[in-house]
């Protein structure tokens, strides 16, 4: 069995590194530390919902204060955990009867790694063994395609930390949701004339403190999508209730969350990140248009979700 | 999904199975009667990056109370640690136990 060229230079690198800063052990945490500066690991980490630059100022902040370093010059010995990874993942291509180990196997191997702080981190950033086993063997991404590159762009990278991680977390919500309340507050939308019942109604129903999810079931065409719109508008220009003031509505692209969800589950999963995005913010609204495609309204079985 | 209530009951829905930090564990040294003195202090420094000083104080714990700590580190760490005091207690034939709990 061989070692894949490019995971064999990430090995090397993690040696230097460990050597370098003179750790008695080198350990999985230094073996991910080191793949995320070939481009190979960083695109598995962004394919699969993470994000390189914070993992990588997570695992630095960990490998500063967590191994001791020693004042002899010995090279760094292999952690008993740095060898059961390699171990397994020499194990798993073996059985799996593959010539070579690639850095994906690795990777699934560190996240099976117990009581690691490797698998810990790869975990926090949302990366867990289905993603990961999904997008090294067929290559199915839980971001929609056009995220690509964008995503590492070193100009935010000098920013207040706290607010770059702020926007890194809200990755799902910009690649699936537009905030409506900020399209309003651009002045893109045109104004809503008339309905001020349905709007109040819908102002009503979403003061509620329980069951406060309105709907609007109507003929195409006869403006149920402008009466969120209005309501937008309504919070853009402060003029909503105090309780609605600072809330923000984020709009569902249906098309970008099926887009691309080729296996029973992926677009549920999408869809529960999007949610979970969500609920960390404090005030926010999901929008979500022509939801008659997703609800299988009163239809027991069927795959479609229920809410 | 407009303003939920912060402070929902206790076990009201946990959507995802839970991701915790990994613990630190203890590394411990058991008492016996056949490990000299010297060797321990050797290991503690050997392997522990102890000082000396530091180190006779540990040994003098293990030799009192049994048993002595020799440092907190992550799991990995620690298991390494003493797979090699394992290793080093066997060849120069010391019957030295070495063994690790949760911090």
């Amino acid at each position: 069995m061989k070692i894949s060229e490019n995971l064999n230079r990430i090995i090397m690198a993690a040696y230097a590194e460990a050597n370098v800063r003179r750790h008695e052990f080198i350990t999985p945490e230094h073996l991910l530390y080191a793949c995320l500066f070939f481009d190979e690991g960083k695109e598995i980490i962004v394919h699969c919902g993470g994000d390189p630059a914070r993992l990588k100022k997570v695992i630095e902040k960990h490998l500063d204060l967590a191994d001791t370093a020693t004042a002899t010059l010995t090279r760094a010995a292999q952690s008993i955990g740095f060898q059961s990874v390699l171990e397994r993942a020499a194990w798993h291509t073996s059985s799996a009867q593959k010539e070579t180990l690639e850095l994906g196997d690795m990777l699934v191997s560190i996240l099976e790694e117990r009581e690691s702080h490797a698998s810990f981190f790869l975990q926090r950033e949302g990366i867990n063994r289905m993603v990961l086993l999904n997008y090294i063997s067929h290559g199915i991404s839980v971001i929609a395609g056009n995220t690509d590159g964008q995503r590492t762009s070193p100009g935010t990278r000098e920013g207040e930390t706290v607010r770059e991680d702020k926007e890194e977390q809200n990755k799902f919500l910009r690649a699936f949701t537009t905030e409506l309340t900020a399209r309003a507050k651009a002045g893109e939308m045109d104004p809503l004339i008339g309905r001020q019942e349905i709007l109040e109604r819908t102002i009503q129903v979403l003061c509620r403190r329980f069951k406060n999810n309105p709907i609007h079931v109507g003929e195409p065409g006869v403006g149920k999508t402008a009466i969120t719109e209005g309501l937008a508008q309504l919070i853009a220009q402060g003029r909503a209730p105090k309780k609605l003031r600072d809330v923000k509505i984020y709009s569902l692209d249906m098309g970008a969350v099926i887009a691309g969800t080729r296996f029973r589950g992926d677009f549920e999963e999408r869809m529960k990140r999007v949610l979970a995005e969500l609920q960390k913010q404090e005030k926010a609204i999901l929008f979500i248009d022509e939801i008659h495609n997703i609800v299988g309204a009163g239809a027991v079985s069927g795959g479609s979700m229920r809410c | 999904m407009a303003d939920v209530p912060q402070d929902l009951p206790e076990g009201d829905v946990k959507n995802d199975q839970e991701i915790r930090e990994p613990k630190m564990y203890r590394v411990i040294l058991h008492n016996d009667d056949y490990s000299t003195m010297d060797f321990v202090i050797e290991v503690l420094i050997s392997i522990f990056h102890k000082p000396a000083a530091d180190a006779t104080r540990i040994m003098l714990d293990v030799h009192k109370k049994g048993k002595g700590i020799c440092g907190v580190y992550t799991y990995d760490i620690a298991a390494t640690r003493v797979a090699r005091v394992h290793q080093l207690a066997k060849k120069r034939e010391f019957p030295l136990k070495c063994s690790l709990e949760e911090a």
